[in-house]
């Protein structure tokens, strides 16, 4: 007793600096990545598909040769590396937030109904669920992706039908708990309708949890849509994505190193701001999980 | 704890009929390997008598059926393109693969699990705090870019190792070292956090009032508990493991399994694309179902 009430105000002072240090920076960086995707057409500086072979693979402007046309260099074809950068933060953007919509959109309803009902419904969506889950995503993502040829449809379509079942168990979960409470209770007993239950009182309060668990699956989606679209399953080649850009730049490690360094310097930094914020906000939202 | 064993095993057989049945069809998709086969001036009657061949004009169900009885007698079935069986195929492939995991998995427990006990019993130090970073930027790095980091600085800049290919030490550590990034950084922290838990729990502080030393306590009480929940983090290893191999073995030019699946869809050869991934999920099913066995019989409280 003695040992926690003499830790516990250093702890506290220690986390409270902490805390603000821990979603500033990643929460900046996640804002740079939303206006690059959002307004690529008017700041990105070149074209990011029109091949201009004259001026084929410029290293970066800080080296020799380096070009202050081309900040971060051309790749193979002459294309501007940054300009192609700022255009694939505009494709990671778009194909988390369509795939995570889609499985929000299948994963909260099927959740909040296998917890609420409970008894045999519970019983087989838990079981569909389960199978679902021991199915290895990559793998899976690959053969569909390629079945049906790769595509930005296919591709969100893919990845969101992948991930409404970890939704779906939390949302279950949650639903769980919240039945039980006084005040869904109550409703219950003054005949409010089941469907005005679920749209009234649980899902304002499994939105916590959504939130939380929609911010840790963006770095998943964006590392799913990178290793597919690196293997030729993803987004199609002319396109700017960060796995096609990768890919691009596999031949030339040796002679322009540039060309694959940068791609996956933003997948990390924009992976590594989502989990980070992700896991402070699951601290601040939810006290029990909390990590030191 | 008998029961608790079927239900589990139940369980899993049930995911693994669900799997073949998705791939099945699944795989079915991807198009007409009559196509691939063929040269491009071929006559219908060619393209039909291959199919013949192939048993692939029969209706869906009855080539599910005939696939799932050869499967009962070991037969994963013939590989269209090399007309070799697929089982003969993986066999060729496997060692590769299971090299390149192994040395993952060794790599995986030599540094993390010393770097997350670390972590954990020092938490808030300095080390902690790099450790921590550290860990959450493995799990962020995309494992095939990582690769070519890799690539570019032992091979192209230092000229220590070689960028790609097969058969010595040499060309085994960048692959290993790569693949091994994800789970090292997902065990460091399960493991922390799962010691400070320990740690912080009643029972070890009744062995800390008792009088034993910190260094007994960490090392046989709370390591002992948190291996427990290390345990359950090695069906993931498994699974991260064979995904991350199709794309590790696509950087490194590695001979094994994950790029046999790659060439198999690129040629629409179904049976090894389902021979490969039914291997996989059912290691995968198979470590965590052994994980959830052996959870049952180590932990006191299930028994």
């Amino acid at each position: 007793m003695t040992e926690t009430s003499r830790t516990l105000p250093a702890l506290r002072s220690r986390q409270r600096r902490r805390l603000r240090l821990v979603p500033a920076l990643p929460l900046l960086f996640l804002g740079l990545f939303a206006i690059a995707a959002l307004a690529a057409p008017w700041i990105a500086p070149h074209d990011p598909v029109k091949p201009n072979l004259l001026y084929a693979l410029q290293p970066p402007v800080w080296l020799d040769g380096g070009n202050t046309n081309y900040l971060l260099g051309t790749d193979r074809f002459g294309r501007d590396i940054l300009t192609r950068l700022i255009y694939g933060a505009r494709v990671s953007f778009s194909v988390v937030a369509v795939s995570l919509f889609i499985a929000v959109f299948i994963g909260v309803p099927v959740g909040i109904l296998s917890g609420y009902v409970g008894g045999w419904v519970d019983s087989l969506i838990m079981r569909i669920v389960d199978v679902l889950l021991s199915l290895e995503t990559m793998l899976v993502g690959l053969v569909v992706a390629i079945a049906l040829g790769p595509s930005f449809r296919n591709l969100v379509l893919v990845i969101g039908l992948l991930l409404w079942p970890r939704i779906a168990r939390i949302i279950r979960g949650e639903t769980l708990a919240l039945k039980n409470q006084d005040f869904v209770r109550y409703s219950r007993t003054i005949g409010v309708r089941r469907w005005a239950i679920f749209l009234r009182h649980i899902f304002p309060n499994v939105l916590p949890a959504l939130l939380v668990i929609m911010t840790l699956e963006i770095g998943n989606v964006i590392l799913l849509e990178a290793s597919l679209s690196f293997l030729g399953a993803g987004m199609p080649a002319p396109r700017a994505s960060w796995g096609v850009m990768i890919d691009d730049g596999r031949a030339l490690i040796a002679t322009g190193w540039w060309v694959t360094l940068f791609p996956g310097i933003a997948i990390t930094a924009t992976v590594l701001s989502s989990n980070t914020f992700g896991d402070w906000l699951r601290d601040r939202l939810d006290p029990k999980t909390r990590h030191e | 704890m008998f029961r608790a064993v079927l239900i589990r095993t139940g369980h899993a057989l049930l995911s693994m009929l669900a799997l073949l049945i998705i791939v099945f069809g699944l795989v079915r998709l991807t198009g007409d390997p009559v196509r691939y086969l063929l040269p491009v001036a071929r006559t219908p009657a060619q393209e039909q008598h291959l199919r013949e061949y192939l048993g692939l004009d029969k209706p869906l169900i009855v080539q599910f059926g005939t696939y799932v009885g050869n499967l009962a007698t070991g037969d994963l079935g013939q590989s269209f393109r090399m007309r070799m069986p697929v089982t003969e195929m993986i066999a060729q492939r496997l060692p590769a693969t299971i090299t390149m995991g192994a040395a993952a998995i060794l790599l995986t427990i030599l540094i993390g699990l010393p770097v997350g006990i670390y972590s954990a019993f020092w938490r808030g130090g300095i080390l902690d705090r790099i450790g921590r970073f550290l860990a959450a930027f493995g799990q962020s790095v995309p494992n095939f870019w990582m690769g070519y980091v890799l690539i570019l600085i032992f091979a192209v800049q230092l000229k220590w190792l070689p960028s790609g290919g097969y058969g010595t030490l040499g060309h085994l550590l960048l692959p290993a070292i790569t693949l091994s990034f994800h789970s090292t950084a997902g065990l460091v922290r399960l493991l922390r956090s799962s010691v400070i838990e320990v740690l912080n729990s009643d029972y070890i502080k009744f062995h800390r009032m008792k009088g034993l030393s910190e260094h007994v306590i960490l090392w046989k009480y709370a390591l002992r508990n948190a291996g427990l929940t290390a345990l359950s983090f090695a069906g993931m290893v498994v699974a991260a493991l064979f995904t991350g191999s199709v794309l590790v073995e696509t950087v490194f030019v590695w001979p094994g399994v994950g790029r046999l699946m790659i060439e198999g869809i690129q040629w629409r050869d179904f049976n090894v694309v389902q021979g490969v991934i039914l291997l996989f999920s059912a290691a995968y099913i198979c470590a965590n179902l052994l994980v959830d066995l052996l959870y049952i019989v180590l932990n006191p409280r299930l028994r």
